[in-house]
């Protein structure tokens, strides 16, 4: 089995690790990539929001707007480093197609929160209804699910109100196509969204904004 | 809050709740999510009462929607909206300058719950509301009638709040002829306030017997 595919590797004794750091005998080596991908995907509705009942609320409260932050998912290894660059560089650019491919949920996610984060909101918008349409022709309701979600609470946060309260309305669409019995994480999920709506608007009308 | 904003902001709670309702074990939508949405609309009076005292634009500083709104959300809800839902009609209450009309306040809440036929909370919220009451007018008379099933609180200037009191012990003891007794009684007082809209007539004793 040494050194095939994507089997963790049993170090040999005496052996020196690629990146010269001397590894103890019998530490299994783990390969990064897709597992790891895969793994961090599984974080529930964008804030990962698990509690019922009074909890709920509670949570939900805990979570101010500063804690909103950007899906922590892990990125391709070759994209680590030089994230801003690789748009610039033809090589890359042939990279990002490739990661569309593998990555696909990463892509859109990440390319639809750096176009929310530039201001193009009316892009991000389309892009990840277009999107999240085609998961949902392909029954894949719960990358349908995520895109929505995180998409509409970044949008939220932006102050976009109207086009994340599209996505919201979509959101419950997928729920009732993929007729999703709601448990703990897809109310959760909605309490959130209207939890995010709430502080938008606030946000964009504060207490000392005079017009009505 | 925006009043633009209001529409689809409400559309995606309901279009929620439908969802819950046709998935879910609970016919009427999840009480959690009820629960949820209702404090979410108490709370955002809560917003705009202290945003317009700050800015001084309105001297009304519960917006009424908003209330129904709630209303609708908290009576469905769990075992913690009625704390909630008594709250906020307190709150709405103490804007009232005239301190008789507190019995067509908790009306709302407690006629509701009847109606449906929770008991528990339609307890939970009158009392609830009679306290916050009592504290806030120390110079309010009161007269304890205590029983051997029940104590009652009297009190001679507010009739509605009695009549309230004392139909739902008579939901939890007797049957119609006790409603009609009391009804007649309050025949006078009961004239000035809407209730028979709200199903008063005979609806809580028809659905807890």
């Amino acid at each position: 089995m040494m050194g095939r595919g994507r089997k963790p590797r049993r170090v040999e004794k005496g052996e020196r690790a690629a990146g010269a750091r001397v590894l103890r005998v019998g530490h299994v080596k783990q390969k990064k990539g897709l597992n790891i991908f895969m793994a961090g995907l599984n974080v529930g509705h964008g804030l990962g929001l698990v509690a019922s009942g009074a909890t709920l609320l509670h949570q939900a409260r805990a979570s101010s707007p500063a804690g909103i932050r950007r899906p922590t998912y892990t990125c391709p290894p070759q994209l680590q480093h030089g994230i801003q660059k690789r748009r610039e560089n033809p090589r890359k650019i042939a990279a990002e197609v490739h990661n569309y491919m593998l990555y696909p949920l990463w892509s859109v996610l990440t390319t639809g929160h750096r176009r929310i984060e530039e201001g193009q909101y009316y892009e991000a918008h389309q892009q990840l209804r277009v999107v999240s349409q085609r998961y949902i022709k392909a029954g894949d309701y719960n990358s349908a699910i995520e895109i929505l979600s995180s998409g509409a609470q970044a949008l939220l946060k932006a102050g976009q109100s109207s086009s994340g309260g599209d996505l919201c309305l979509l959101l419950v669409d997928v729920y009732r196509t993929a007729k999703l019995a709601p448990d703990a994480i897809s109310k959760g999920g909605c309490c959130a969204m209207m939890l995010y709506r709430r502080v938008a608007n606030s946000g964009q009308h504060g207490w000392l904004n005079l017009s009505p | 809050m925006m009043p633009s904003e209001e529409p689809s902001r409400k559309r995606f709670i309901n279009e929620a709740i439908a969802w819950t309702s046709k998935f879910g074990e609970f016919p009427a939508g999840d009480p959690e999510l009820h629960h949820f949405a209702g404090n979410l609309y108490a709370q955002g009076t809560e917003t705009s009462q202290k945003r317009y005292c700050y800015a001084k634009l309105k001297s009304t500083v519960l917006l009424e929607d908003e209330v129904y709104e709630a209303e609708k959300h908290l009576i469905l809800g769990t075992r913690d909206s009625a704390d909630v839902l008594a709250r906020m009609l307190y709150d709405w209450y103490k804007e009232d300058p005239e301190v008789h009309t507190a019995p067509t306040y908790i009306a709302r809440a407690v006629l509701a719950y009847l109606l449906i036929g929770n008991l528990r909370d339609a307890n939970r919220s009158l009392d609830l509301f009679v306290q916050q009451l009592m504290q806030d007018n120390p110079s309010l008379t009161v007269q304890e009638v205590q029983s051997a099933s029940a104590d009652v609180r009297i009190f001679p200037s507010l009739p509605l709040l009695n009549f309230l009191s004392l139909l739902r012990l008579g939901v939890q003891t007797g049957g119609q002829d006790v409603f009609r007794n009391l009804k007649s009684h309050y025949a006078t007082q009961l004239r000035d306030v809407p209730w028979d809209d709200v199903g008063l007539p005979s609806a809580p004793f028809c659905a807890l017997s």
